[in-house]
């Protein structure tokens, strides 16, 4: 399982700049060098156009990510499964210095370093073969490995999950009844992800892949090297992303030389992309539907950008699967430290880091790591609540001092 | 997909598709079917392929429906009645008192 799930490792990354609406920003940008006096309705419009554009598009990310994350944190304070440590704890393979096995250096922080160095290695390597796949136009095998983890995904860790809701909620439920809606929730998911379907029907299932993936991670990691291994994809995804020799950004390159689109899968998109014309009536590219399939891109889908013009209302912002991941990684992880001031506080930071790293976006207009800045915030305000501010709130409220 | 810029070849074959896929008792793939081309069916212009395979899919979803539903009503009520045979075909038996 966990072989299968590691090796769906994919990255997420956007392809092309969008030529048109840049026009009208260089033409607003060399408006404004001009005496405002001049045309201030027009340089007023186009700004609250932009702004309009902003907003609305922060908003259409906002819920998403808020939703998986709310998924994640439910799933764990309700099906006790993720939160107790079973004896003996299970952990990945790909983490063998835990304190399970034999080799446990003594000191849980290198462990989990050396966990997180195991981890990292392994996701710069499969990113590497996936750049390398791509770049030799490999797309069956890219597409296959998709399907096929996308395929256990829905089906294998669906069923493991409805089992333990029926457990929890002392339900009796038949093979009969649990195989069929396995199965009809499962061939459902694999067709509006990878095929088409209606567009509310395939962003609910990209929410609930990357919720199940989430909490994969959560039971399966040590807990240190979690939180280690957060902070390592936060700073891989800043180079892999921003650095000119890093595997998302040759990514990215070729996809636009080819003027094709990277990996429908594994992007969530919050609108549906079907062709863009360029002004003068060619048209640029067909893009296909952009359908995602899970796979833990472990590099973290940087790629938060707007899309190519096409009607107003057809404009969206796509964020990869890999970051509602690692959200939800993080605020589930705070989940189980069972207080909710700690779950608040890193649902918060996370949705600041989006919107500042939108707000970025908006101003930068390439494709850009959406990891860094939230899980940054968001580790630190899990440390702050948990070791500062709650026991500062618990007493507070034994001494009845309120603020 | 957007409904809205598809064509009408490509609606009909989709709605056929959805309607094909949803046969293997999988009435869930036949609602969405249903939801997503309802307004495409009930418009004024619509395109009667559609409507058709629209109209199959709903009927299709409630048979399977009643069927399923009668079903689980069935295990529900007859579970601790039907003895071992219960606790085989029961992926869980519940604790306490039947």
């Amino acid at each position: 399982m966990s072989g299968i799930r590691m090796s769906s490792v994919a990255v997420t990354a956007e392809n092309c700049e969008n030529g048109e609406p840049q026009a009208p920003e260089e033409s607003h940008q060399g408006q404004a060098n001009i005496p405002e006096i001049v045309e201030p309705e027009d340089d007023d419009a186009e700004e609250q156009e932009m702004l309009k554009y902003g907003a609305k598009h922060v908003m259409m990310l906002i819920v998403p990510v808020s939703l998986c994350m709310i998924i994640v944190i439910f799933a764990i304070r309700i099906i006790t499964m993720y939160d107790q440590v079973s004896q003996p704890q299970v952990y990945l393979v790909y983490t063998p210095f835990n304190d399970q096995t034999k080799k446990t250096t003594g000191s849980p922080i290198s462990d989990a370093v050396l966990n997180m160095l195991i981890v990292l290695g392994l996701v710069i390597f499969m990113t590497c073969v996936l750049v390398l796949l791509y770049k030799y136009r490999c797309y069956k095998v890219i597409e296959g490995w998709l399907f096929l983890s996308s395929l256990i995904l829905l089906f294998m860790f669906t069923g493991l999950n409805l089992h333990e809701i029926v457990m929890r909620f002392n339900f009796a439920m038949d093979y009969i009844t649990i195989s069929l809606i396995v199965w009809n929730f499962g061939v459902m998911g694999i067709i509006s992800v990878h095929w088409k379907g209606p567009l509310i029907v395939q962003q609910g299932y990209l929410l609930i892949i990357s919720a199940m993936m989430a909490l994969v991670f959560i039971k399966y990691l040590p807990e240190w090297t979690l939180w280690f291994i957060l902070g390592g994809i936060a700073v891989y995804d800043l180079f892999a992303v921003l650095c000119p020799k890093g595997p998302l950004r040759i990514l990215v390159e070729t996809a636009e030389e080819r003027n094709e689109p990277i990996f429908p899968s594994l992007i969530y998109s919050s609108t549906m992309m079907w062709t863009i014309t360029m002004a003068e009536g060619d048209p640029v590219s067909s893009y296909n539907p952009l359908n995602s399939s899970s796979s833990s891109s472990a590099q973290g889908s940087p790629p938060a950008r707007p899309q190519p013009e096409m009607e107003p209302e057809e404009q969206g912002v796509k964020l990869g699967l890999g970051d509602f991941i690692f959200y939800s990684v993080l605020v589930g992880k705070a989940a189980t430290a069972d207080d909710w001031n700690t779950v608040m506080a890193c649902f918060v930071a996370i949705l600041i880091g989006l919107c500042l790293t939108l707000l970025i976006l908006a101003i930068v207009k390439k494709a850009l790591p959406a990891l860094p800045i939230s899980i940054f915030v968001g580790i630190i305000f899990y440390v702050c609540t948990r070791w500062c501010i709650k026991p500062m709130c618990d007493q507070m409220a034994l001494s009845q001092v309120y603020v | 997909m957007n409904l809205r810029r598809a064509s009408p070849e490509e609606k009909i074959n989709v709605c056929r598709k959805y309607f094909l896929a949803g046969l293997p008792l999988l009435p869930w793939v036949w609602i969405v079917n249903v939801l997503w081309f309802w307004r495409e069916a009930t418009k004024p212009d619509h395109i009667p392929e559609v409507r058709k395979y629209v109209m199959y899919s709903a009927i299709g979803a409630l048979a399977y429906l009643t069927v399923f539903g009668t079903w689980v009503g069935v295990y529900q009520s007859q579970r601790v009645a039907w003895g071992a045979l219960g606790d085989r075909i029961s992926i869980f038996v519940p604790d306490g008192e039947p």
